[in-house]
């Protein structure tokens, strides 16, 4: 098996936890597919080391989640005032359905069966605004402490929980009324 | 509310990772080779195949123990190229017997021609050295403020 070989097995084997961990930060799935290339290539330059060592996951995992953070810093002063809106407006963020924006075509199947909660879920979860889904994602699927995601973010600790808070009820309303995403337009 | 809460941690649990486009692999495949289309001894060694690096870090590490300990090594793997190899290293082994043959025969001078009478040559250095200080002061004193 040649180095090619192997590395594309591998790129088969991992594939699937870096672009989903990419998509679900960048809520964009051409991003997360940019994003997922450059992460194997960086895996490439050192794959002599990484296919033998046995935390080869955390590494992609950690470079995709960073990689996806610099991303996001070209839109971080946008996301950070339309996150200080958010938090400044009366009776705090505006409804989650004014958030929503048009499913990926990728998504349409999902949208059409409507009876599946976890893909409903997953939509929603990538229509929250960054300021929400990115902190959300990092603690619920990456298992990192609100500290961390602070630091990581930038932000304050009190804004991480907020976030976190806004985005988990959000999710919540989906899973309550399920209803409240299908025909909603675009905003 | 609390059951809501846990039902969402539910979900997202047992949410499976997206499924990846069918074009990621062919992307990450043709970038990779457009990265690098060098054969791995065209690459920095930190980039060769790891067993290219085991093998060839273990001939380094040999070649220099075979240097220190001055085994003949390429005896053992190739008289033909042991010999063409110390027919390289003539002219090299030709001027190392020189510097050696030239140390020689200095040692041989100092020992028999200038050690026995290096004490007097010493004495008589500083005597000389006095006598020309000392003539030195007697012509400054002897020819004061002239200039």
């Amino acid at each position: 098996m040649t180095d090619v070989e192997r590395f594309e097995a591998f790129v088969r084997e991992y594939q699937g936890m870096v672009f989903g961990t990419a998509v679900r930060l960048l809520g964009n799935p051409t991003e997360a597919e940019d994003v997922s290339q450059t992460v194997f290539l960086r895996a490439f330059q050192r794959f002599g080391q990484l296919e033998s060592s046995a935390s080869r996951a955390g590494w992609l995992k950690t470079v995709t989640t960073n990689l996806c953070l610099t991303h996001l810093t070209r839109y971080r002063a946008r996301w950070q005032f339309f996150s200080e809106v958010d938090a400044s407006l009366p009776g705090g963020s505006p409804s989650f359905e004014a958030s929503l924006v048009a499913p990926p075509v990728e998504d349409a199947e999902a949208e059409d069966a409507g009876a599946d909660q976890g893909a409903r879920l997953e939509h929603a979860l990538r229509a929250l605004p960054d300021h929400q889904r990115v902190p959300l994602v990092l603690f619920h699927f990456e298992r990192q402490s609100y500290q961390h995601i602070a630091v990581a973010l930038g932000v304050s600790l009190a804004k991480v929980k907020t976030d976190i808070h806004r985005g988990r009820e959000a999710l919540k309303r989906v899973l309550a009324h399920p209803a409240s995403l299908k025909g909603q337009p675009a905003a | 509310m609390v059951d809501l809460d846990r039902e969402l941690d539910r979900q997202l649990q047992r949410l499976p990772d997206p499924q990846p486009p069918a074009t990621l692999l062919p992307r990450v495949l043709a970038a990779v080779g457009d990265l690098d289309p060098s054969p791995w001894y065209a690459r920095p060694w930190m980039a060769w195949p790891r067993a290219l690096q085991v093998v060839s870090a273990t001939v380094v590490v040999l070649a220099i123990a075979a240097f220190v300990t001055d085994a003949p090594v390429l005896q053992w793997i190739s008289p033909g190229l042991a010999s063409w190899f110390s027919g390289m290293l003539d002219p090299f082994q030709s001027f190392g017997r020189l510097v050696s043959e030239a140390s020689t025969l200095a040692r041989v001078f100092w020992h028999v021609w200038l050690q026995p009478i290096a004490v007097y040559l010493a004495a008589v250095f500083v005597l000389v050295s006095l006598a020309v200080a000392a003539a030195l002061s007697l012509v400054n004193q002897l020819t004061p403020e002239q200039a």
